[in-house]
């Protein structure tokens, strides 16, 4: 049986009035059926961006999908017509956004919202979607789903709407559930909440989750495998406890030093020194290279490739993947 | 975001100079005003100069948009009515903006019992239909240029008022007016000197719209016989007396109009580029 | 919801006043000697002298304006000077040709509006030029009158298919140019205002979520964006109201149509005073009316607002 979802070296590029943005630079990675994966990186590196590609929803203009490809159980999105894409969203697919506070439709009650995915996907009529919303209502721990079925977005609190929104995008019974930062924007007991609410319908109803954070704690509580993503680019990809054990990639690294531990005892904390790249001008050679500590000539002139090293882990730096330096050369 | 007045100037003139629609609407706001300035040069003939053996010709040799019911030339009638839609504009905009920027500072600076009354009475004006209040006006002054110029002046100050009492009233309590106080600057100055500069944007983007909105005005009260009074060739009377001649000669129509529309258009374009260029909400890049 | 009508309108009392004053103060101000207009120049002085103090125009400012006040609560707007007919007879005679216009010119400019401006902010978002948006302002820059002219000329002069100006009898086929260069008109304003409305609603995260779902383009746009949509334009219609009753002021003059515009235009020129005071207080009348049922409409549309 095919993978869930695998990309291939994708490409998404915007195209604004100040030049050309690599958001998405010739990325690949995999899910495997029931998998939680974590997508992790700064803002801007591109892991929201590879998310609705996946969904084939980047906005266009000014953005557009140039190359590489997506294949969800097998088959290509990218040569799917429109009307199959949709028949995808919110059905095998689907996503739920950052921003809980805006990305519920101020204007209709939260069951009309859930029940439109409901009726549209699984051809119930409007009552019995309905009825179904309020089950999705109590799934996720919603109290009075009766009474909340009818209130609008704005009469609830943040958490409620995100648990809202989960409801929506579990609904019809998705494969994967794209988590793009589910909890960034809620308050720290929230977070724990919805996060142990995610756990839970994962154990539940078994979909893969493709878990885009930048919160490296919210991967290793979460995820099995991780995606490290700088400036367009898949830098390291490694299961989440090696990569907490020994992380590879020199950005890894300081993402990692940079968090504070409680069982360690530690000076200051860690900060990777500079800034994000300008994304319509990045640097030559490897795109990390400036904000690294061991830069050698090399970093400066080629960039580097995704090498396996070996167990399920891949990284891209000509310092810490000695052997491709001679391949390549 | 914060940006300095000089960064924000820079960014305007490179967004003004890309957008297209502003550089089409400065050449047309450009070329009235060299029409309305150079009249006497540009014109064939005297806008009064009557010919009654050549009278509603079409538009032909000679007379290249025709003559009106007097055989007056049209184009030369057309250029100076350039400076009667200009002249009111400015004067009318130059009123409006005085009153209602004053006002406007005076009510959002000093808040309390000025702010009240100050902002009852703009929205008592405001409750008049723009036009009709001119047209009262106009009734109770006698029609002429002067009324005209503060008819319509008296008309615009509402809106300007609200708008930069809105700024002032976002800007009052932040850092740069606080320390402009702490160093004993007077209120004058404080109000002139330190709010009104950071007023300016959408007050330039106001007296643009305001220019594109008196030129109207001015057409239709003249239209009407309230404005500008015979001889005096405005776009807005040229209308009304084309309008019985629709039928034998609809050039005296159709020139005037488009001359009116294309004023405006020139200003409504010019005053929707500056609000792109001089907005610092709106970002260049999209995300 | 029944306190909140209430409270709206004693808010107008005071309004209403307030314009009323204005009004009757501009008025006061007319240069040169109403009486001497209308009696004409072979009137005695002492003719002259018993009409002023008939008409109560010998009394100072305030006494004037309590007298009518006084008079126009109980609902009598004064006689015209010039024809002697009660200025609430007419107003209310010619109400219905002005309603009959405006209500004309309002459904086809929503319909034309809302259509074009939905139309244009679909295809600027999804990588249209801005051509449509500049479309719009050269519309916007066109003034009613010259509108009207040109309506007049094409369809009446030239294509004749409609009657070219004035009431006939009354018939619809006599408000089709009026109403149609009316509606245009305003129309404009209207399809910037949901133009502008549908872009920035485009934008929004939950139209991302609409996607999301796997909704068709259609019911994106027209379930989710259009009614957040039309929640901004309901808010800004107010003044386009303002720009029907001037415009429809022009348009019955241009026309020929006996309105209230016509009559209080007419009562302009003739220095009619009790006319065109009466004139003004109307069109405020229904201004506040009319603003206050949008502000329903505003609240219907929004579940975020609810009337305590």
């Amino acid at each position: 049986m095919s993978r869930l979802l695998e990309l291939d070296k994708l490409k998404t590029y915007f195209y604004t009035e100040e030049g050309v943005v690599l958001a998405v630079d010739g990325v690949s990675f995999h899910i495997e059926r029931g998998e939680t994966l974590g997508v992790v990186g700064e803002s801007g590196c591109g892991k929201s961006v590879t998310a609705l590609s996946i969904l084939r929803l980047v906005p266009n203009p000014p953005g557009r999908i140039i190359g590489g490809d997506i294949l969800f159980e097998g088959q290509s999105i990218l040569r799917k017509t429109e009307a199959q894409m949709r028949d995808l969203r919110g059905n095998d697919i689907a996503m739920i956004f950052q921003e809980p506070m805006t990305s519920l439709n101020p204007v209709y009650t939260c069951g009309e919202q859930i029940a439109e995915a409901i009726e549209l996907h699984q051809g119930l009529r409007k009552r019995e979607a309905l009825e179904k919303a309020v089950d999705m209502l109590k799934l996720v721990g919603i109290p009075g789903p009766e009474r909340r079925v009818r209130e609008y977005p704005h009469q609830l609190s943040g958490g409620m709407r995100q648990r809202v929104m989960i409801a929506m995008a579990l609904s019809c019974n998705p494969k994967l559930l794209m988590a793009d930062e589910p909890t960034t924007a809620l308050d720290v007991t929230i977070q724990a909440q919805i996060l142990e609410l995610m756990k839970d319908l994962k154990q539940e109803l078994g979909m893969a989750i493709m878990l885009i954070t930048h919160d490296l704690g919210v991967i290793a509580e979460m995820a099995k495998r991780v995606v490290v993503m700088y400036a367009g680019k898949v830098v390291e990809e490694a299961d989440v406890a090696g990569l907490f054990r020994k992380p590879l990639h020199p950005y890894t690294e300081g993402l990692l030093s940079s968090i504070p531990r409680l069982n360690r005892p530690q000076g200051r904390l860690h900060v990777i020194t500079g800034q994000v790249p300008n994304p319509v001008n990045l640097p030559p050679g490897c795109r990390f290279h400036p904000r690294c500590p061991y830069t050698e000539d090399i970093c400066l002139q080629r960039e580097p490739e995704l090498v396996d090293t070996g167990g399920g882990r891949l990284v891209s730096c000509w310092v810490r993947a000695g052997g491709s330096r001679a391949e390549v050369a | 975001m914060g940006y300095g007045m000089d960064g924000l100037w820079a960014r305007a003139r490179r967004r003004l100079g890309r957008n297209r629609g502003a550089r089409a609407g400065l050449v047309i706001v450009g070329t009235l005003a060299v029409a309305a300035l150079l009249a006497p040069v540009l014109a064939p003939q005297p806008p009064g100069r009557m010919d009654l053996d050549r009278v509603l010709l079409p538009p032909g040799p000679g007379h290249p948009l025709g003559t009106d019911y007097f055989g007056r030339d049209m184009l030369s009638r057309l250029i100076y009515g350039a400076r009667v839609s200009l002249t009111v504009g400015v004067v009318a905009q130059s009123l409006s903006a005085t009153v209602g920027v004053t006002l406007g500072l005076v009510a959002g600076y000093c808040g309390g019992w000025t702010d009240l009354v100050i902002m009852r009475l703009v929205e008592l004006m405001l409750c008049f239909p723009d036009l009709l209040l001119a047209v009262g006006l106009t009734v109770a002054l006698g029609p002429g240029p002067y009324t005209l110029f503060l008819a319509l002046g008296l008309v615009g100050w509402p809106g300007m008022a609200r708008l930069v009492r809105g700024e002032a009233l976002a800007l009052r309590d932040r850092e740069f007016l606080e320390a402009a106080r702490a160093t004993g600057t007077g209120p004058v100055r404080v109000l002139w000197g330190h709010l009104f500069p950071n007023c300016l944007s959408p007050v330039i983007i106001a007296v643009t719209g305001g220019m594109a909105a008196c030129i109207m005005a001015e057409a239709s009260l003249s239209f009407l016989g309230l404005g500008a009074q015979p001889p005096t060739p405005s776009w807005g009377s040229m209308l009304n007396l084309g309008r019985p001649y629709l039928h034998l000669a609809p050039h005296l129509v159709i020139f005037p109009g488009l001359a009116i529309a294309l004023a405006v258009f020139g200003f409504n374009l010019l005053g929707d580029g500056l609000r792109d260029a001089l907005d610092p909400r709106r970002s260049d890049f999209p995300g | 919801m029944t306190a909140y009508i209430v409270r709206r309108l004693a808010l107008m009392v005071p309004l209403l006043v307030g314009v009323s004053l204005v009004t009757f103060t501009l008025l006061y101000l007319v240069p040169g000697d109403p009486v001497q207009s209308l009696v004409g120049e072979r009137a005695t002085p002492q003719m002259v002298e018993s009409i002023r103090r008939e008409l109560g125009l010998d009394l100072p400012l305030h006494l004037r304006y309590g007298r009518w006040l006084a008079r126009t609560v109980r609902g009598d707007l004064g006689r015209s000077w010039a024809t002697h007919r009660p200025v609430m007879v007419s107003l209310i005679d010619r109400f219905p040709i002005t309603l009959k216009l405006s209500v004309l010119a309002f459904a086809l400019s929503t319909l034309l509006g809302v259509t074009v401006g939905v139309a244009t902010a679909v295809r600027e978002e999804a990588g249209g030029d801005h051509l449509a948006r500049w479309a719009l302002l050269g519309g916007q820059s066109v003034p009613i009158i010259y509108l009207c002219l040109v309506f007049m000329y094409v369809f009446g002069v030239w294509l004749r298919l409609t009657p070219v100006s004035g009431l006939g009898d009354g018939s619809i086929r006599y408000f089709l140019l009026p109403a149609g260069a009316l509606g245009l008109y305003t129309s404009v304003y209207k399809a910037r205002m949901t133009r502008s409305a549908m872009l920035e609603v485009l934008r929004q995260d939950y139209i991302r979520t609409a996607r999301a779902k796997g909704l068709s383009e259609r019911v994106v746009i027209y379930r989710h964006a259009l009614k957040n949509a039309m929640v901004t334009v309901v808010t800004v219609l107010g003044a386009g109201l303002s720009a029907l009753l001037v415009g429809s002021v022009l348009t019955e003059t241009v026309f020929g149509l006996p309105g209230i515009g016509k009559l209080q235009i007419d009562g302009v020129y003739a220095r009619d005073f009790p006319v065109v005071m009466g004139c003004f207080l109307f069109q405020a009348v229904v201004l506040s009316f009319t603003n206050l049922a949008m502000d329903m409409a505003y609240a219907w549309a929004n579940p975020r607002i609810r009337f305590d």
